[in-house]
């Protein structure tokens, strides 16, 4: 891919630094009180209703199987054509560029839909690939 | 230490009167053989009756005597256990055998008389008169077999008494069994009168038969030279029957008379024996002489008198050792009290040395005393100005305990005023939050806007760098506000314990004014008591002089007492000397009690 | 019933989840009493509860903690979010919005197929 950077919203989940397009993220919001979904995957902590709708949260840290107890502070909502979700952080950094070629993480897994090391003033960040993790995760059952 | 009742003593005691009855009947039938003229043919049915009847009332009458002795014949059998209750109803049993048997031998020997003459009228049918002179007879011999029976039953009753006192039966118990029968004389007269009587009937019966007799056969003859021929054969022949009845009349007297005598006498034997001993001083308890009548009432009184000397004796003998102790110990106390005149004296001399020294001190005292008094004087401004100190520093102590409170109410009020601020600081710190929050979305929005949201974007920017400024200053007041609380707390707790250090040193402080204000107190006392103890030991001076002189009077007394304790001591040893002699006195009578 | 709402639910907790089961497909509330298939497994809670309320849906017996029914005549059903879909052997079809919380609604049915094929696994 020979894209220019592009804004994304970088934060922080657990020590490790993440980023969305700026574009397909629509919010931030504080993280509410959730309600657990029946024969869920373990990474996906519950959903919670906002604006009409029923936003299912995913824990980042639980997704690339490095599960962490720690207490999130906000929820940064991604939305795509398919549909919504929303990504648990525990501090929001703010937009910053991100080069559009950067070499996957992984193969396999949900590392397939994340690319990196994107550097920005906070640190080195992970990109998501939101349209491709949703297709990943809905297909995940 | 008891000896038990031999046994068969019931049967031995009575054996005598079976022996008297047959001996009585062995009298009657030589006198009825020689005297009365039996008819031909009936001599063989009287000899049958009178021995059948001599056995069949023998045996009643023993039988009768037995059933009178029951308690005898158990205890010699071991068959009643010789408690003081049985050997007392023993004892009331042998005392009353010779007089059962006395009667019994009367009455089975008259009724036995009739008897033989009635059957042998019936068997052998003699004359009237003949059969009536037999039974006369055998009445006649009936109070002398009696009296026989009764004699020789008599000694061996009071052997089995002496047995019975043995075999542990209380003496005062056997008194109270026997009584006392002033009879002697009665009895006496009434053994006379049938050794006597008896024979004198006799003789007079067979003097009167044989009379009879002659004058019948001297009827019968009508020729007078051969009646005066048959008259003098007869009487003859009489003289000789008389003779001989007379012979045998006097041997019984006699005999009666040995009997009586002896049986009697044998107690009053006895009594001399003892009276005897206890003139030679040997006394000795529980000694009794088994006697009758009057006899019996000397014995009696003879063994109280005893007993009664003894209990005498025995208490002279404790009231001579009581002496004899009482002596000994006169003598120990005079001991001391000659020791103790010796220690008074010796302590005397020391005290009258003491005084001396005393009345030499007392000037000592005197001059001490005057400078105590001042020393006292001193210390007792000494203490009126501590007094004063310590009264300024418990006000001292009283300022900075109200200075205290203060500061622990100020500390107090500080504290709260500090959480107001705290849940103020919350509430800047959830607006800076919700602000930076708004300013992200804004940001992010800017962004979406492109070019003309670039301006938008920078502003919004900067709103979140301005909250979370803010958000670290409220983190930093919240850390500040959390140190504040921690040393305001320190300071409350600090501010607690000097209050309380303060109330305690203020206590203190209080305590030591109380305390000088004692010694302030005390002090003015013992200037006081010095003073009056300085002029006291002046007038003492004066005193201790007299005293020494009074004390040398009493040991000049001291020094007679002395002389009069040991004077006693000796004539309480002569005492001892008098009272040991006394005990021997008693001693002699009755080497024991 | 018209799509997107739904007629009288049986609000159910298990543990600090909760569930909503239509009130059709529920055939009768009854006290626990013998073998039930445990909605907690769902939840990924231990099997092993032996107290509570069971449901009996198509002849079978779902066992939660409590149980309160709702009968209020017609309920906006929020639909599932594409991520969930299919989620629970299709269990899950929707999520209504009840004293101030979300409330999963499944179909009894496919929740018992879930917890069978959880149980062979």
């Amino acid at each position: 891919m020979s894209e220019g950077p592009r804004g994304h919203l970088v934060f922080a989940c657990a020590g490790s630094l993440y980023a969305v397009p700026a574009e397909r993220a629509s919010e931030v919001v504080n993280l509410p009180a959730l309600t657990r979904v029946p024969g869920a995957a373990p990474h996906l902590l519950g959903v919670f209703a906002h604006r009409g709708e029923v936003l299912p949260v995913i824990d980042l840290t639980r997704l690339i199987g490095k599960p962490v107890e720690e207490r999130f502070k906000r929820v940064v909502v991604v939305r795509v054509a398919r549909g919504a979700m929303a990504f648990t952080a525990t501090r929001v950094i703010g937009v910053n560029p991100i080069p559009g070629a950067l070499p996957r993480l992984g193969e396999t897994g949900a590392l397939a839909f994340m690319s990196g090391p994107a550097t920005v003033p906070a640190g080195e960040c992970a990109a998501i690939d939101p349209e491709g993790l949703l297709e990943y995760l809905s297909r995940g059952r | 230490m008891t000896t038990p009742l031999p046994p068969g003593r019931n049967r031995w005691m009575t054996n005598p009167s079976t022996l008297a009855a047959p001996l009585g009947v062995m009298i009657a039938v030589a006198y009825v053989s020689s005297v009365v003229t039996l008819p031909d043919g009936t001599g063989a049915a009287y000899v049958g009756v009178l021995l059948t009847v001599l056995v069949g009332f023998n045996i009643a009458a023993d039988l009768f005597e037995q059933s009178r002795l029951r308690t005898v014949k158990g205890l010699g059998a071991g068959l009643i256990k010789p408690t003081p209750e049985a050997l007392t109803a023993a004892a009331a049993e042998a005392a009353q055998a010779p007089d059962t048997t006395f009667f019994l031998a009367l009455f089975a020997f008259m009724v036995g008389a009739v008897v033989v003459s009635g059957l042998w009228y019936f068997l052998a049918s003699p004359p009237v008169i003949v059969a009536v002179r037999v039974g006369l007879v055998g009445s006649l011999v009936a109070p002398l077999t009696a009296m026989m029976a009764n004699l020789l039953v008599l000694p061996r009753a009071r052997q089995v008494l002496r047995e019975l006192l043995d075999a542990g039966l209380p003496p005062e118990s056997l008194a109270q069994v026997l009584p006392v029968r002033f009879e002697l004389r009665r009895r006496l007269m009434l053994y006379s009168t049938v050794a006597v009587l008896t024979p004198m009937l006799m003789v007079a019966d067979a003097s009167l038969h044989r009379s009879t007799e002659l004058l019948e056969v001297v009827k019968r003859q009508p020729d007078v030279v051969v009646a005066r021929a048959v008259f003098e054969a007869q009487r003859a022949e009489g003289f000789g029957l008389l003779g001989a009845l007379g012979a045998a009349t006097l041997i019984m007297v006699v005999l009666c008379a040995w009997l009586t005598g002896s049986v009697l006498g044998d107690p009053l034997k006895r009594l001399g024996e003892e009276t005897e001993r206890l003139a030679q001083g040997r006394y000795q308890r529980g000694r009794l002489v088994m006697a009758e009548f009057e006899t019996w009432a000397a014995a009696t009184s003879m063994s109280a008198m005893e007993t009664h000397l003894l209990d005498a004796v025995q208490g002279a003998r404790d009231a001579a050792r009581g002496i004899g102790e009482a002596a000994a110990e006169l003598v120990t106390h005079g001991a001391q009290q000659e020791q103790g005149a010796n220690e008074q004296s010796a302590a005397l001399m020391a005290t009258t040395a003491t005084t001396e020294e005393l009345a030499r001190s007392a000037g000592q005292i005197s001059a001490n005393a005057l400078r105590v008094s001042e020393i006292a004087r001193g210390t007792l401004e000494a203490a009126q100005a501590g007094k004063t100190s310590a009264d300024a520093f418990t006000g001292a102590m009283a300022e900075v305990r109200d200075g205290n409170q203060a500061i622990a109410d100020s500390v107090v009020k500080l504290n709260k005023r500090v959480q107001q601020v705290g849940r103020i600081i919350e509430f800047i710190d959830g607006i800076a939050d919700k602000s930076d929050l708004l300013a992200l979305n804004a940001e992010l929005e800017g962004h979406k806007a492109g070019a003309v949201g670039e301006g938008f974007g920078l502003v919004a920017a900067e709103m979140r760098r301005l909250a979370e400024n803010v958000m670290t200053s409220t983190r930093e007041i919240a850390r500040l506000i959390d140190d504040i609380r921690d040393a305001t707390n320190a300071a409350v707790m600090a501010t607690e314990a000097g209050v309380k250090a303060t109330e305690s040193g203020a206590g203190l402080a209080r305590k030591v004014s109380d305390s000088l204000g004692d010694i302030v107190q005390f002090a003015n006392l013992s200037a006081d008591a010095m003073q009056s103890i300085s002029l006291a030991t002046v007038q003492q001076q004066g005193g201790s002089d007299q005293l020494v002189a009074a004390m040398e009077d009493i040991n000049r007394t001291t020094q007679k007492n002395v002389e009069s304790a040991r004077q006693m001591a000796v004539t309480q040893g002569e005492l001892v000397e008098v009272s040991k002699e006394l005990a021997q006195v008693v001693d002699t009578f009755g080497g024991r009690s | 019933m018209p799509r997107g709402l739904v007629e009288g639910v049986v609000l159910c907790r298990v543990g600090e989840a909760r569930l909503a089961v239509p009130c059709g497909e529920v055939d009768a509330i009854a006290p626990l009493d013998g073998p039930a298939w445990d909605v907690g497994l769902a939840f990924g809670s231990a099997a092993g509860a032996v107290e509570g309320k069971a449901l009996q849906c198509f002849g079978q017996l779902l066992r939660v903690d409590s149980v309160d029914v709702l009968t209020t005549p017609e309920l906006t059903v929020l639909p599932v979010p594409s991520l969930l879909t299919g989620v629970a052997d299709g269990a899950l079809t929707g999520f209504v919005e009840l004293l101030g919380a979300l409330w999963p609604l499944v179909s009894a049915g496919h929740l018992l197929e879930h917890l069978r094929r959880r149980a062979e696994a």
